[in-house]
């Protein structure tokens, strides 16, 4: 029995990544993810030039869901670069890179720096939901910016392959993917966070500073799993990084059966702290044994073979 | 984590540009060292550490800067801010052991604090206070007979810095006092590495509390991760021993801003 499994040829000792924006600010923060169980690291996302993000409160825990709007911060990403160049000098895992952008040339641009860093693939982010004074809709929710976005990456990305990270947002998240692979895309990560919002009631104001942000969490699993779900019905062969809310070993392994090769976990952290990564892990390994299931890939997509 | 509102009951007075804030919060239950965050809606969110904590009201002491504090010290009793906390890794100590505080400008604060408890616990104390100027020097007679003075221009007390005073206060303790002592620090890096290095040298143990960009408090953010471990300050930290403090990489040297750019001390 083993957790291990291969992505677009890279091999990952288990299939729980770090998703982008949780913890993921240095290498010494993602290497720790992977020595407390990840399989694999994405960084938080690097743009062109350095971000202060939005201020406080940029993030906001409950029950069932949490809540972001940090607006992107990051050191920019030549000095990102430095940190990714330091991760994979002090650890072996897989290092997935992060970039996003205004503009379609922009994305092309921040492109061609990242892929001079020892990244093994490269996530672009078109679906942020929380930069929408400054960029305005998320490219994610339109088909035609999600393939010119493809196109321009994949002109700069050489030898990295590029996963387009998709909008549980857009109700066609479906055929968005499959124009993404036909544009070159080599995988796609679904979901980023959905837009939401909280008021706190004692002020009578919204809670987050850019007033609406992202949800993740709990509330947000079903959502993702559907979206999963559709996105594998419509892309001929490129897998997916199933990821939205997945807190529990279950979860992963239900994000796997929807069609998810890798299963992203970022905010569980919150409910289950930083050991989370390792806890997902010896939860799937209890279910591949009482189910009998001896390698992981054998589950990908096979709810919909039902 | 709803914030919980807290009404503002007295500002006081502490230095030159440092004023203690006093809220109505009954059972925050903070221990010395762990923080709260503020929320000021419309305005911004940040981490303070807590000076006193008495089941009914909680106590933070401000230095003025700009934005989020300017708009603290335009407050007047009565108004309202939002709570979250307590976070993080506080302080710890045990009955009848003896504590050396060493305050940097309105690190103080939390100590006095620590003072407090540690005392409630029977333990001997001592107060290291130090700043560049007596106008900034907080808490001077809160520990009479206790409270050790320092200014770099020596305005008041030791002339130079509060680690040299550690040093002397060190120097006069047996071999055996040394193991029931434990240094507790907070202040600027800088002089937070020296004493570290002081502690170590008389082979004491030390608390030290570091300060890291926080946006969340509660983990996830990844702001305040430290090199080259990756712990995050808000949870594993603030207070960390001493050895800990001096295995990091950074700590001394530098931290990182808003964006994670690495600023150099």
């Amino acid at each position: 029995m083993s957790t291990a499994i291969r992505f677009l040829g890279i091999p990952f000792k288990n299939p729980i990544v770090l998703a982008s924006g949780i913890l993921g600010v240095t290498a010494a923060s993602m290497k720790r993810c992977i020595d407390l169980g990840a399989g694999g690291v994405t960084v938080k996302s690097l743009s062109l030039k350095p971000r202060t993000g939005h201020r406080n409160p940029t993030m906001g825990g409950y029950d069932h869901f949490f809540l972001n709007a940090v607006g992107l911060s990051n050191p920019g990403v030549d000095a990102g670069i430095k940190e990714l160049k330091r991760f994979k000098a002090i650890c072996k895992a897989p290092l997935i890179g992060s970039v996003f952008a205004g503009s379609v040339s922009e994305f092309g641009a921040v492109t061609k720096k990242i892929v001079t860093a020892p990244i093994d693939l490269l996530e672009i982010d078109i679906s942020c939901p929380n930069v929408g004074d400054e960029f305005g809709t998320p490219f994610a929710y339109s088909t035609e910016a999600a393939i010119a976005i493809t196109k321009a990456v994949k002109k700069q990305s050489k030898r990295v392959p590029v996963i387009m990270k998709l909008s549980p947002n857009a109700w066609n998240i479906g055929e968005i993917a499959r124009a993404c692979e036909e544009a070159g895309a080599d995988a796609v990560t679904a979901v980023n966070t959905a837009s939401a919002m909280t008021i706190d009631s004692a002020f009578q104001v919204p809670f987050l500073a850019n007033q609406v942000g992202g949800m993740s969490g709990p509330a947000l699993k079903p959502i993702a799993l559907k979206a999963v779900w559709d996105v594998h019905n419509t892309v001929k062969r490129i897998p997916i990084i199933a990821t939205g809310g997945v807190t529990t070993g279950e979860d992963a392994i239900e994000m796997i059966l929807a069609g998810g090769t890798l299963v992203g976990v970022g905010s569980a952290a919150f409910w289950r702290g930083p050991e989370v990564f390792g806890k997902i892990v010896k939860e799937m390994e209890n279910y591949m044994k009482k189910k009998q299931v001896k390698n992981l890939s054998s589950l990908i997509g096979k709810a919909h073979r039902s | 984590m709803k914030p919980q509102i807290a009404t503002l009951k007295k500002i006081t007075t502490e230095a030159n540009g440092v004023k203690g804030f006093t809220f109505n919060f009954p059972k925050l239950g903070s221990k010395p060292g762990q923080f709260v965050m503020l929320w000021l809606p419309g305005v911004d969110q940040k981490p303070f550490s807590i000076a006193g904590d008495d089941g009914k009201t909680f106590t933070t002491v401000v230095f003025k800067l700009k934005d989020f504090t300017e708009h603290l010290f335009k407050l007047k009793p009565g108004d309202p801010v939002g709570v979250t906390g307590p976070f993080g890794n506080p302080y710890s100590w045990k009955p009848k052991q003896h504590a050396i505080a060493v305050g940097g400008g309105y690190g103080a604060a939390p100590l006095s604090f620590l003072i407090n408890q540690t005392r409630k616990a029977k333990c001997s104390y001592e107060l290291l206070v130090g700043a560049r100027t007596k106008s900034l020097l907080l808490y001077t007679d809160h520990f009479p007979k206790h409270t050790f003075l320092s200014t770099n221009d020596g305005s008041s007390g030791h002339q130079g810095y509060v680690t040299e005073v550690l040093e002397q206060r060190l120097k006069r303790l047996s071999a055996a006092q040394r193991k029931h002592t434990t240094v507790y620090v907070c202040g600027p890096e800088p002089m937070e590495y020296a004493a570290a290095l002081v502690a170590k040298k008389y082979r004491v143990q030390a608390q030290i509390s570091i300060e890291r960009y926080m946006k969340c408090g509660f983990g996830v953010c990844g702001q305040c991760c430290v090199d080259d471990t990756g712990e995050t300050m808000c949870q594993v930290g603030p207070v960390i021993t001493g050895q800990h403090a001096l295995s990091l990489l950074e700590f001394g040297k530098y931290h990182r801003d808003k964006s994670g750019a690495i600023i150099q001390y």
